[in-house]
């Protein structure tokens, strides 16, 4: 049973960490909460069922669609909601309390078009899973868990290497500096909600087809990306992808003795003791005392 | 303008706004008058883990209130009804405060969720408003003598379970998976005080907090338990799941549920072939069904075990409320409840005992196969 549990933790894990990166990425080059990105991921699976399951598309073409149009809301939010506020210089706290307000409206809209059931995606005939010795395990959890691996690499070199990602951790290190030096934040900020909508959207995919789509999914994946993000260290997109497998470890093996209705005081458990002892997150760095 | 002159017109606006609310308060503090519509409530989970259960409460309750206004209405006035969403949780409580207390509702068909009744049913019978629900906890009738059911209570199906799996399928050795909240835990409960009373050991009693899509760790546990079956107490949304996630997981155990598994999605998943559920007696006739869908808001609601049920609760209330036309309090409207007696569309006959529970529950046994019920022939 212990295999199994392990691999679990891993699955969840997974799962959470599709909603940290995209999290992470934004939070570290904005500097705000941006919870609407649980509302991100909700309105794109509901996107890949409206042209898959309603409108008949292909599924690898509704996927392609979900995916953009992940990013597409991304970039609108920030357009019209964050950056009007940015620029009548609003603190954190009020863009924190937009988002939220942001997030219950994309579910309202989510309940408004679609409805209150649940929806499933048929694309994958749901058979046995694959039994590898003492672990039983679907051929898409294992793609899901490849893939948050993989992502977690991909965005590592992204940020390490590319133009874009140093410009990114430059406007993230100290905004000024990266000003004086010619990097417009605002184009940065623009890039760090479309890559991180980006990688909402596929996580919306991959989400719709292995749960269900109801239209308040996106608070629930939300509060788990969030606290997997802390966990990792805010900051850092490694950080939240790690802290989302630690968090899913933790839960899962943790309701090995417990009931499983202590998941959640798990996760919260876990993010107090991180707050206390280390706020900056597994990754993060210790700000120095000015 | 002089200063006395401001003073007489800042004096008759004190007057004028004085006597302005002085009427207003007075015209509503008299009893309601006998004029306009009657307004029923509803408080059914319209959105969340039990919507599909709230989407066919509400077309259901619709279609009892406009037949009844179809037919002219109760002593001339027509019925309104007024539903609220009570997200099958204790936001229950602000339903009936705003159907209570603004719209003053003369009586509420539901809560259909136990975890909404309990904390939501003594507002009502403190107000003194009769309460029809579909909730089956079995403490839920105590709450007060304005408190009535249309639906078995849970005690009925969960030792009815224990009966199958222990008697029918011959396992002596169970697994229980429960939704953590007062319709969970009562049914359980129940199960495991039949299955244990009849011989049976109750090897592993896992929780499950409403919400949860994440099944995996409790299946893993469920089978490093040892048993022999498992019985089931958990929503549609959340079934629908965790059948997906016990197949996922080669889940060979014969499983046993209630009616909550009669949901056109767990059906037709495929993820839930073999399984055995209970259900209160309650033929969907096709005639309803029709009845149904032919709302102009609900012709591709998928119709199920919620909507007999609460057509039958709205029906009884509205019987109530017809006996006694020219007073339409809750006390009257209590008292009629107790002598209503029709025919129902979820049992032959709805009345109600001296315990305000339907008198006379039956209970089929069914099981799923080749994504349609069947009848359990085991």
């Amino acid at each position: 049973m212990f295999y199994q549990i392990l691999v679990n933790g891993l699955i969840a894990g997974a799962i959470y960490a599709l909603v940290a990166a995209g999290f992470s990425l934004i939070y570290s080059t904005v500097k705000f909460v941006h919870f609407a990105h649980g509302g991100v991921i909700a309105l794109s699976a509901y996107m890949l069922y409206l042209f898959y399951s309603m409108l008949g598309l292909p599924f690898w073409l509704a996927a392609i669609v979900a995916i953009l149009s992940g990013s597409i809301f991304g970039v609108a939010i920030d357009y019209f909601i964050y950056r009007p506020l940015r620029k009548r210089r609003a603190s954190p706290t009020i863009i924190l309390v937009a988002s939220v307000s942001v997030l219950l409206l994309l579910e309202s809209f989510n309940l408004i078009f679609f409805g209150a059931d649940v929806k499933s995606i048929n694309f994958l005939d749901i058979g046995t899973g694959l039994t590898l010795g003492p672990v039983i395990i679907t051929s898409l959890q294992i793609f899901i868990v490849a893939s948050s691996i993989s992502l977690l690499i991909l965005l590592f070199a992204f940020m390490k290497y590319t133009k874009m990602g140093k410009a990114m951790r430059a406007v993230a290190d100290n905004k000024s500096v990266a000003e004086i030096v010619g990097i417009s934040s605002e184009r940065i900020y623009t890039w760090s909600f479309a890559l991180g909508s980006l990688i909402a959207g596929f996580a919306a995919v991959l989400i719709a087809l292995e749960q269900n789509i109801e239209p308040t999914m996106g608070t629930a994946l939300m509060i788990k990306g969030f606290t997997a993000s802390i966990i990792g260290g805010v900051e850092s997109v490694a950080g939240g992808v790690l802290g989302a497998f630690l968090l899913g470890l933790a839960e899962n093996l943790g309701i090995w003795w417990l009931p499983s209705s202590y998941k959640d005081a798990i996760a919260f458990v876990i993010l107090f003791i991180f707050l206390l002892f280390r706020p900056e997150g597994i990754l993060g760095v210790k700000k120095s005392n000015k | 303008m002089s200063k006395t002159m401001k003073w007489i017109i800042a004096l008759v606006v004190i007057i004028l706004v004085v006597a302005g609310v002085w009427f207003y308060s007075s015209k509503t503090a008299t009893a309601p008058t006998a004029t306009g519509p009657i307004k029923i409530g509803l408080s059914a989970p319209l959105t969340g883990e039990g919507a599909s259960w709230g989407q066919n409460a509400i077309a259901a309750a619709t279609l009892a209130v406009k037949e009844v206004n179809d037919a002219g209405g109760i002593g001339g006035r027509q019925v309104e009804l007024i539903a609220e969403d009570d997200k099958g949780t204790a936001e229950s409580v602000n339903a009936f405060n705003k159907l209570i207390n603004i719209d003053k509702v003369v009586g509420i068909v539901g809560p259909l969720a136990s975890a909404s009744a309990g904390p939501a049913l003594p507002l009502a019978q403190t107000a003194g408003v009769p309460v029809v629900m579909i909730a089956s906890a079995p403490a839920l009738t105590k709450v007060g003598d304005y408190m009535f059911r249309v639906y078995p209570a849970d005690s009925y199906q969960g030792s009815l379970g224990a009966d199958i799996v222990f008697t029918k399928l011959a396992k002596k050795k169970v697994a229980v998976l429960f939704v953590k909240n007062d319709y969970g835990q009562g049914v359980a409960d129940s199960f495991a005080s039949k299955f244990t009373s009849l011989g049976g050991i109750v090897a592993y009693k896992g929780e499950i907090v409403n919400g949860t899509t994440d099944f995996r760790s409790e299946i893993a546990k469920v089978k490093a338990s040892g048993a022999e079956a498992l019985y089931l107490a958990i929503y549609p949304e959340g079934g629908l799941i965790l059948s997906k996630q016990l197949k996922e997981a080669n889940n060979k155990l014969p499983v046993v549920g209630e009616v909550v598994l009669n949901d056109e999605k767990i059906v037709k998943s495929g993820y839930a072939e073999g399984y055995i559920f209970t259900e209160p007696k309650s033929d969907l006739s096709e005639d309803f069904v029709a009845k149904i869908k032919a709302l102009p808001d609900y012709k591709d609601l998928s119709v199920m075990i919620a909507a007999p049920f609460t057509y039958d609760a709205t029906k009884a209330l509205l019987s109530a409320i017809a006996k006694t036309p020219a007073d339409v309090s809750g006390l009257k409207i209590k008292e009629a409840l107790s002598s209503v007696s029709f025919p129902g569309v979820s049992a032959s006959t709805v009345e109600f005992g001296a315990d305000r529970e339907i008198k006379v529950p039956a209970f089929n046994i069914k099981q799923i196969k080749n994504k349609t019920v069947i009848d359990f022939a085991g």
